[in-house]
């Protein structure tokens, strides 16, 4: 998946993480990460993204997330949404969801 | 979503039925609601307005909450609701201005402190970061200009560029070569000419930028770069909190000169602002008198040139404008350098021109 311009999804509310992402400037991941429960979490957020870009096949990207606490499905969904949007795709692709 | 028993509601800012509650509800908190706002939601519990917030382009502003509804996070949802919105018009940088006091709460939702008037008001951008970006894709040497670096600042609108802006330009093309120029180092005795970039004046941000370039292409230590949105700009230009007018010019101008002293001065090495003298417009009258009190404090030096007069008057661009409008093209010609000149003959200035003529006077 190819990042044409800056995508965004989520707020900035209890519970819930707002995702933004961009194509990388030397075209390779990064991960932007502030959370609440970082010390806790910040590890496994961070895996979790890193999975779900593999899967996307992302390989640039910068990728700032403002985690409010939020569940991983919530995590997820924000982050595929912020890639569709980034991406320029306008329908969901059923068969890269999880 | 998070709003339990609170509605979320876009008003209609073209509509004064609409705008009247907010307005009210503003006034309350000792806060304006600007007319340059060009969307605005509220939350409302029932029929009561306890929030709202708006964009004004790329600016939130206008933010409040019932004091009795404060500590439930509502700023989040309204800022969330507007940074979705700015989002969806493809404005991908956000500024806030706000209070100092409420710095710390927008900084927890990302946004990083542009500069601050202190005990006035603060603004701040997001995604952070941005001013630096600017100065280094304008050449600004960060390491060099904390040391040994000596220059020159400028900063015009230039609508459009006529020979009393080249009269100051050449005056401070020659100060800073004989006050800090060097044939060593040439981070020193340059003029940094910085070209407002919000389109708002008749002449588009483009074409002035374009003028300057042209006419100073000659002078060799002069540099042009567009202000971006951290010089005169509608993010660096609140007009939020205060309601006395002068109040308005005062707090406008100290926002954006601390903003140049403190953040801007340091990346470009300036060590000293030049203006040309205000006979006519009481605002920037009002922001060269700001400069006086502010500058001296961080060390720079503002020194004030006597403009270019021609038949007994200042050459102003606001003079060129008229003569325009008038068809007097003689007397045009005579006051803007030959590449202006050109730049008004061209078919690129034509619709311009056309639409000066048909509309009054806008003070820049």
């Amino acid at each position: 998946m190819n990042l044409i311009r800056t995508g965004k999804a989520g707020t900035l509310e209890s519970s819930d993480v707002m995702i933004t992402v961009k194509g990388h400037s030397e075209n390779r991941v990064e991960i932007k990460l502030k959370s609440i429960v970082e010390k806790r979490f910040g590890r496994h957020i961070r895996r979790q993204i890193e999975d779900i870009l593999e899967r996307m096949e992302v390989n640039s990207a910068l990728v700032d997330v403002d985690d409010r606490g939020a569940l991983d499905c919530v995590i997820q969904a924000r982050l595929e949404t912020a890639l569709y949007r980034a991406a320029g795709i306008q329908s969901l692709r059923w068969e890269e969801i999880q | 979503m998070g709003d339990y028993g609170f509605n979320t509601e876009i008003i209609q800012t073209d509509e004064t039925a609409e705008r009247k509650p907010v307005e009210d509800f503003l006034h309350r908190l000792s806060l304006s609601y600007d007319s340059d706002v060009d969307y605005t939601v509220v939350m409302k519990e029932g029929s009561r307005i306890v929030a709202t917030g708006s964009l004004a382009g790329g600016v939130i502003k206008c933010v409040g909450v019932e004091p009795e509804f404060q500590g439930l996070a509502l700023t989040n949802t309204i800022v969330s609701h507007l940074e979705m919105e700015a989002y969806r018009r493809n404005r991908e940088r956000l500024f806030v201005f706000s209070r100092p006091r409420n710095r710390a709460a927008f900084e927890d939702l990302g946004f990083q402190s542009v500069g601050e008037y202190p005990e006035e008001i603060v603004l701040l951008e997001k995604p952070g970061g941005g001013l630096l970006e600017w100065a280094m894709s304008e050449g600004a040497d960060q390491e060099r200009s904390a040391t040994e670096a000596a220059n020159v600042a400028l900063v015009m609108n230039c609508n459009p560029f006529t020979k009393g802006h080249r009269y100051l330009v050449e005056q401070a093309s020659r100060r800073a070569e004989e006050l800090y120029g060097s044939t060593v180092d040439e981070s020193r005795g340059v003029v940094h000419l910085f070209v407002v970039s919000e389109d708002r004046s008749l002449f588009p941000a483009a074409h002035r930028l374009r003028m300057v370039r042209e006419g100073t292409a000659d002078l060799s230590n002069v540099r042009v770069h567009p202000g971006g949105p951290y010089i005169i700009s509608s993010a660096t230009f609140p007009t939020y909190f205060i309601r006395n007018p002068d109040d308005i010019v005062r707090t406008h101008a100290g926002l954006d000169l601390h903003i140049f002293a403190s953040r801007i001065a340091p990346l470009f090495g300036i060590k000293r602002r030049m203006v040309g003298h205000e006979p006519y417009c009481p605002v920037t009258a009002a922001y060269n008198r700001a400069m006086k009190d502010i500058l001296p404090t961080y060390g720079i030096e503002l020194e004030e040139i006597h403009r270019l007069e021609q038949g007994g008057r200042a050459v102003s661009a606001s003079t060129v404008r008229d003569l325009i409008r008038q068809e007097r093209m003689d007397e045009v010609k005579k006051i803007v350098p030959e590449t202006t000149w050109r730049y008004l003959g061209s078919a690129e200035a034509r619709p311009v021109i056309e639409r000066l003529k048909k509309e009054k006077d806008r003070r820049h």
